[in-house]
């Protein structure tokens, strides 16, 4: 049915450069970083040695509740998380803004408060590492999509 | 200079004419006048002396110039126009026609202009009836003399 | 002479408001000559006469010019020898550089200093995309971007729109500073006076919090209530908020917020206090909350969070519904986070001690959670080679409880994990050991106080990605089936000996599929053989990488049957049987983004949770969205279970470019009630300057009690913003909802 494996063909995952700098990433700093080292020859350096430069622009995260219970307490938070980037090199902006948004909705009762914080900040890394996959991909398939316009 | 006034006056044209009965001599022909640092060129200038000893000058060109330097290191005064009238006795130019007089880093433009050599004073007006540059005033003060 | 009062009116301009880019005051025309060079002056008139180093004099339709600043006039006269122009009869000034003009009768003007004064003045300046326009008796120039009208009339509307305005005795605007100070001050909405006070101050562009503060009237089960807000811009760091709050039913209350903001520390202290609550004679009725968040060194931060209440009720008799929602505990806790490199990796650490204030209730007794006293916890990751990576978990918690026997915990959680990945694939196996170590206070219960556990963790993460190109409304996408598994090994062990101080069961959804122990806290680890086999397809764009959908099947395959439950003591799961989780989600439409999930358990061989929601986007200011979510077994309130089927529809429709209407309605379909019901009427006036609000809202408080609020309020562009408005409601009720003065909304 015309699926084969990736990188094979169609979405060639290469990274248009090999040595970045990942800057202002506060809480995006360590998955955007898991997720460059996943690729081949690719390292994660600091500025002055990188090629070019993943800078996070936006990193914001909201929680609603989502859902209510007959005492009017919330039994259900939506977390949601925006996270923007753009690509530098050299001083010069290289790429349009990308920005992914990851939702997530979890359970909750009030009377388990505290095993409920640690059950978000569960849910907040990976929330923050399925952004970094998808925002990653993203370059590359950017980059595939570049190099089929210059053929 | 305020010394100009004593300094004898030199007049040279391709050719003048002296009219003793109305005391008028008229040069034509690219005239030049100096006396001490001031200096006019025109194509003709009439000069004619009142009975008060009063001196007018009246020169016409395409355009007259006229230069002056002022005292005290002041830098120059020049002034061109069509037509150009000097007074001896109150000191006083009128310029008319593309008038333009510049002192400094200071310049008048307008259809014509007064300027008072003594007083420093000067006045200068457009003409709805003239064209392009001539039917408004421009006065451009420079910093120097606007500040203290 | 005292300035005459200002005969000039705001609105005399055509009364329906113009073209964005109109302007009240026509700015100043030049001479069109060349720019001149710094600080050179030139006149352009039909007449001109002055001395040189003196004085000029210009008359006729005359056009100063110098330094980005243009002056016309009938006649201006300009004293050399100290700079100042004089203009007269008519005069407009305009200024470049800060974008303002002012035209009036006469005008005297330092060319130099930028100071002056003008009479019967019409002022108006945009800075920052914000307008300001004024007119007043007499109005003074001080330099530097920097004005004061007096006998003035000011209002933040585009030109010729009157519709509100403050009149005051004078206006101070320092756009250095950021803000304009009213003295003397009324706000005029239609004519009608609203609000006097002796001093007012507002901001001139956005990011400050905005000075005046409009009066806030609400009705409802509180009776009629009032508060006033005043704000006080105490300098660039500081600001203060006073709230005098009038309730009919329980009296007066007065509310205050100061906030601070410094380079290394900034925060928050807020309150309100209810000396005599006449409802019910209470005395000294009050709430206070203390943010704060400091950073000491590049290593070292810390805060505070600090909630407190006077007595249980105070939340359900003064709170609105975001207070019901938060729960009945109160978060105090303060922590210090010390973050640094260390052999090679990366040292996070947080010592944090929190202690919650929980509102009892007489109807039902409520647990209060375990209070850390203190809790230190630190993580240490290096990562080696491309693809080995180690992290040490590590926290010691000192757990007390006013009821329940207190105890300390010590866990240590080392891991390895290694990490192949491919384009085509990836292999994440992933290894550790979880220890933990208790002591337990003696009671009659524990046999002996001390008790371990070690349990060994093992996963294996991976799977396979597949592509395809796919075409769909002609739009080029790359579709992706990616295969994957994770295989989970823990022994069993018993634990119903254990405390249970900060642990419950995890949310179970899709996700919860590839987590090794589903328990969140440290008290309890699941035993594990089994094996998550998922699959999962993604519609990405081919030219941006952009996931337009995205949905997946996942299933648990037991390999051991036993397993151990939150009180700690192991069962034996019903053989072979294991939940199934379904999702899918994404942009279905160009309009439309929906998304929904489903659980079915095949040990109950039913449906174990089920929700489906969509967001329909029509236009800006117009969407409708609707959730529907259905849980066989659900805490239906404090301690009782059963079946919850829950409808939650919400919805923002602009009427036309003045009105719009929003509803939500949140009806729980198994109980058949409304939880929370909203319907609101929004006004935005043609011209955009000011818009009304009013919501009414009514929603469940407490088992079998709800409450109802009606809001109004009124905005004036780029001047008031309100603490908690009826914006802040909708925005936390409607998911798709947009505010109206959202400035990105309306630019």
């Amino acid at each position: 049915c015309g699926f084969n494996l990736r990188g094979v063909e169609l979405t060639d995952t290469l990274l248009p450069y090999h040595r970045w700098a990942v800057e202002d990433a506060k809480g995006m700093y360590n998955p955007i970083k898991y997720e460059l080292k996943r690729r081949q020859d690719v390292e994660v350096v600091d500025a002055a040695q990188s090629q070019a430069i993943l800078r996070v622009l936006e990193e914001s995260t909201d929680r609603r509740s989502q859902s209510l219970n007959l005492e009017g307490s919330t039994t259900e938070y939506l977390m949601t998380l925006n996270v923007t980037i753009r690509i530098e090199q050299g001083g010069m902006i290289v790429s349009e803004p990308m920005s992914v948004q990851v939702r997530r909705f979890m359970k909750y009762s009030d009377n388990e408060i505290l095993s409920k914080d640690d059950e978000e900040q569960k849910l907040w890394q990976d929330m923050r590492r399925e952004a970094a996959a998808q925002l990653i991909l993203r370059i590359a398939m950017v980059n595939a999509a570049d190099l089929r316009v210059r053929q | 200079l305020q010394s100009d006034q004593n300094q004898p006056i030199s007049i040279e044209a391709d050719n003048g004419v002296v009219d003793q009965g109305k005391q008028v001599t008229v040069f034509s022909g690219n005239v030049v006048v100096k006396q001490g640092s001031i200096d006019i060129r025109a194509s003709k200038i009439e000069v004619s002396r009142t009975n008060d000893s009063n001196q007018i000058m009246t020169a016409t060109g395409s355009p007259v110039t006229f230069k002056q330097q002022l005292d005290g290191g002041k830098g120059w005064v020049n002034g061109q126009g069509q037509k150009v009238t000097y007074q001896s006795a109150s000191g006083l130019v009128t310029l008319s026609g593309g008038a333009k007089v510049q002192r400094g880093g200071d310049m008048v433009q307008g259809n014509n202009i007064t300027y008072n050599t003594k007083t420093e004073i000067y006045t200068a007006a457009g003409s709805k009836s003239a064209s392009g540059s001539d039917r408004r005033v421009t006065v451009i003060l420079q910093p120097s003399s606007t500040q203290k | 002479e005292s300035a005459k009062p200002p005969t000039l009116s705001l609105g005399d301009k055509n009364p329906h408001c113009v073209a964005p880019n109109a302007t009240m005051v026509t700015p100043a025309k030049t001479s069109g000559e060349a720019a001149l060079p710094q600080d050179y002056t030139r006149l352009t008139a039909d007449l001109a006469a002055g001395q040189t180093n003196n004085r000029a004099k210009a008359e006729g339709d005359v056009i100063l010019e110098r330094n980005g600043q243009v002056i016309n006039a009938q006649w201006v006269d300009v004293d050399l020898v100290n700079n100042v122009a004089r203009a007269g009869n008519e005069f407009t000034l305009s200024d470049a550089v800060n974008n303002s003009h002012i035209s009036g009768e006469q005008l005297v003007f330092n060319l130099d200093t930028k100071q002056g004064e003008a009479s019967g003045a019409r002022f108006e300046t945009q800075q920052d995309g914000r307008r300001l326009q004024g007119v007043s008796g007499s109005m003074q120039m001080l330099g530097d971007n920097r004005y004061r009208l007096e006998q003035t009339k000011v209002n933040t509307c585009d030109p010729g729109d009157e519709s509100w305005y403050i009149k005051a005795d004078s206006v101070t605007v320092d756009y250095n500073q950021n803000v304009g100070v009213a003295k003397n001050a009324a706000l005029i909405f239609k004519g009608v006076p609203l609000l006097y006070s002796p001093w007012m101050d507002f901001p001139l562009h956005g990011e400050r919090k905005s000075g005046l503060l409009l009066p806030m009237v609400k009705t409802g089960s509180n009776g009629l209530e009032l508060s006033t807000p005043y704000y006080m811009n105490l300098g660039s760091n500081y600001d203060a908020t006073v709230t005098p709050h009038w309730m009919s039913d329980r009296g007066m209350a007065i509310g205050g917020e100061f906030r601070y903001l410094q380079p290394e520390y900034y925060g928050r202290v807020a309150g309100e206090w209810l000396p005599d609550d006449r409802k019910n004679d209470e005395k000294n009725r009050y709430e206070i909350s203390w943010q704060h968040e400091q950073q000491f060194t590049p290593k070292l931060n810390g805060g505070v969070n600090f909630n407190q209440v006077s007595d249980d009720d105070y939340r359900e008799d003064f709170g609105g519904r975001s207070d019901v929602m938060d729960g009945r505990h109160l978060r105090r806790e303060a922590w210090l986070d010390f973050n640094d490199q260390w052999l090679g990796g990366d040292f996070d650490s947080r010592l944090q001690v929190q202690k919650f204030q929980t509102l009892q209730n007489d109807a039902r007794t409520i647990d209060e959670p375990y209070q850390l006293m203190p809790r230190l916890s630190a993580t240490w990751s290096r990562d080696f080679d491309q693809n080995v990576a180690t992290s040490v978990f590590g926290q010691f918690t000192n757990f007390e409880h006013d009821k329940k026997a207190s105890g300390q915990r010590a866990v240590l959680y080392p891991q390895v994990a290694w990490d192949v990945t491919r384009p085509w694939g990836y292999f994440r196996p992933k290894f550790g050991m979880h220890m933990t170590q208790y002591a337990l206070e003696k009671d009659s219960q524990q046999i002996d106080s001390s008790k371990s556990r070690t349990l060994p963790i093992l996963s294996v993460d991976t799977g396979l990605i597949f592509d395809r190109p796919y075409q769909f409304q002609n739009v080029d996408y790359v579709q992706t089936l990616e295969p994957r598994l994770f295989y989970t090994y823990i022994p069993g062990k018993d634990q119903s000996h254990f405390p249970n101080f900060d642990t419950s069961e995890d949310s179970q959804t899709y996700d919860s599929l590839f987590r090794e122990n589903r328990f969140s806290g440290q008290d309890r680890i699941n035993a594990a053989n089994q094996v998550t086999t998922a699959l999962m397809t993604k519609f990405l764009e081919m030219n941006t990488g952009k996931e337009r959908f995205k949905a997946a099947v996942g299933q648990r395959i037991y390999f051991k049957d036993d397993d151990v439950d939150l009180s700690g003591r192991q069962y034996q799961r019903e053989q072979g049987k294991s939940d199934v989780f379904v999702f899918g989600g994404g942009q279905v439409h160009e309009k439309i983004y929906a998304e929904s999930e489903w659980h079915y358990s095949q040990e109950v061989a039913e449906t174990e949770s089920f929700s489906v929601g969509a967001r329909y986007e029509h236009a800006p200011g117009r969407n409708v969205s609707a959730r529907y979510r259905y849980e066989r077994n659900d805490e239906i309130y404090s301690n009782h279970y059963g079946e919850n089927k829950q409808i939650d529809i919400g919805a923002q429709w602009a009427l036309n470019n003045n009105y719009s209407v929003v509803a939500r309605q949140y009806y729980s379909l198994s109980e058949s009630k409304p939880l929370d019901q909203i319907v609101g009427v929004e006004y935005k006036s043609d011209c955009g300057c000011w818009n009304a609000s009013m919501v009414a809202q009514r929603y469940v408080s407490d088992l079998d009690k709800s409450k109802n609020a009606i809001f109004f309020q009124l905005q004036l562009r780029n001047l008031s913003n309100l603490g908690n408005n009826p914006t802040q409601v909708l925005h936390d009720s409607i998911p798709s909802y947009q505010p109206l003065t959202d400035e990105k909304a309306n630019k």
